[in-house]
């Protein structure tokens, strides 16, 4: 089950986001209502994959927009639109953590969001995968959150290695550096609870 | 177990974790599009700055540096150590009481006016961010009244006769 914003970004050819930069930048409001429609589900998954509970993730998602307008200007490349609101995203969270330093911790967890099976009627072989899957959802929620910003934004927002490092405002050979180490991470940890 | 499979896992579990926000959430957020999408301004810079809140030190910090490389870059006429060293003070003082930002505004404002050859003058000496009454900046205008920003960095017109009682009383504390 492929998420439908993905199927629509992907749709927008690198001259449409240019376009629509442009339209932002000259202050069009249907470019701004276009830009929200385009985005918004996948900034607000961004958030939850980042661990931020529902409410959190909504008021970030706002704030996100909020200040991709007020700072339009600032994006020189149109083409780069969608790393320039991870961008942003990225930076409006690490402000809230900074900020909430006691708040918890939250993953989409299978209760709330892991789209999982009957596990009556599943077969053994699709228990040990939603096992699986749990497992390494909390592996990924426990992981430091410069290697979870990594991983969450290639493997599950989509975004290709180039556009992944420039939302994190890295080069890519840090970027690639950062994800190995975070996926070599993650492989330690499920040895030791497989062994367990 | 193989990077591959773990890859693959990854991507699975993103599949699996399509959360959708409220459905009002688009609404919300369009309601609060701005009349006009305002391009950056410099106070925004120094609002970022601000809301870093690394430590309130830091943001001092970088407020200055920021105002006394601006100095360098642009060569001030008025750039020498004693006045660097004048200005530093000045914003650790107003620093430690929050008004940074207002300040780096007033002293940007005051080298606008310089540049454009008003009679302005900052006095970057014995002022405290508590006392309302000190002149920090005065300019003329062209109606013969003078804009003064304070201290406390309330901002007032002031006719002469007003602006002469404000100095003497400046005068009279040192």
């Amino acid at each position: 089950m492929a998420a439908r914003w993905f199927d629509e970004i992907m749709e927008y050819p690198r001259q449409s986001l240019s376009d629509l930069a442009a339209k932002l930048k000259a202050g069009d409001h249907n470019a701004a209502a276009e830009l929200v429609d385009g985005w918004y589900q996948q900034i607000y998954l961004f958030m939850r994959r980042l661990g931020h509970n529902r409410q959190t993730s909504e008021d970030l998602t706002q704030e996100t927009f909020l200040r991709a307008w007020q700072h339009i200007e600032q994006l020189r490349n149109g083409e780069m639109l969608n790393s320039w609101l991870y961008r942003i995203a990225s930076n409006v969270s690490r402000y809230y953590w900074r900020l909430a330093k006691n708040e918890e911790l939250v993953s989409i967890s299978a209760a709330e969001g892991l789209d999982v099976p009957d596990v009556k009627s599943a077969s053994s072989e699709t228990v040990g995968n939603i096992e699986q899957l749990n497992r390494l959802n909390r592996i990924v929620a426990e992981l430091p959150m410069k290697f979870k910003e990594a991983i969450v934004l290639h493997y599950m927002q989509h975004l290709t290695i180039a556009e992944a490092a420039e939302a994190l405002g890295v080069r890519q050979g840090t970027y690639k550096s950062r994800l190995n180490r975070a996926l070599n991470k993650i492989k330690k940890r499920l040895s030791e609870e497989i062994k367990c | 177990m193989e990077q591959e499979k773990i890859e693959n896992l990854l991507k699975e579990l993103a599949e699996r974790t399509n959360e959708l926000p409220g459905v009002s959430l688009a609404e919300e957020i369009k309601r609060r599009i701005p009349e006009t999408l305002r391009p950056h301004r410099a106070a925004d810079g120094l609002n970022i700055v601000i809301n870093l809140r690394v430590s309130k030190l830091a943001a001092v910090a970088a407020i200055i540096l920021t105002v006394v490389l601006w100095a360098h870059l642009f060569d001030r006429p008025d750039l020498s150590a004693g006045s660097i060293y004048n200005d530093c003070k000045l914003f650790l003082t107003y620093g430690f009481s929050g008004s940074a930002k207002e300040l780096a505004l007033a002293k940007i404002r005051y080298q606008y006016l310089l540049d454009k050859g008003e009679e302005v003058f900052f006095y970057d000496r014995s002022v405290s961010p508590k006392d309302s009454n000190a002149i920090l900046v005065q300019w003329k205008l062209s109606d013969g009244n003078y804009r003064v920003i304070f201290a406390n960095l309330r901002e007032e017109t002031v006719s002469a006769a007003e602006l002469i009682k404000l100095q003497a009383r400046m005068l009279q504390k040192r």
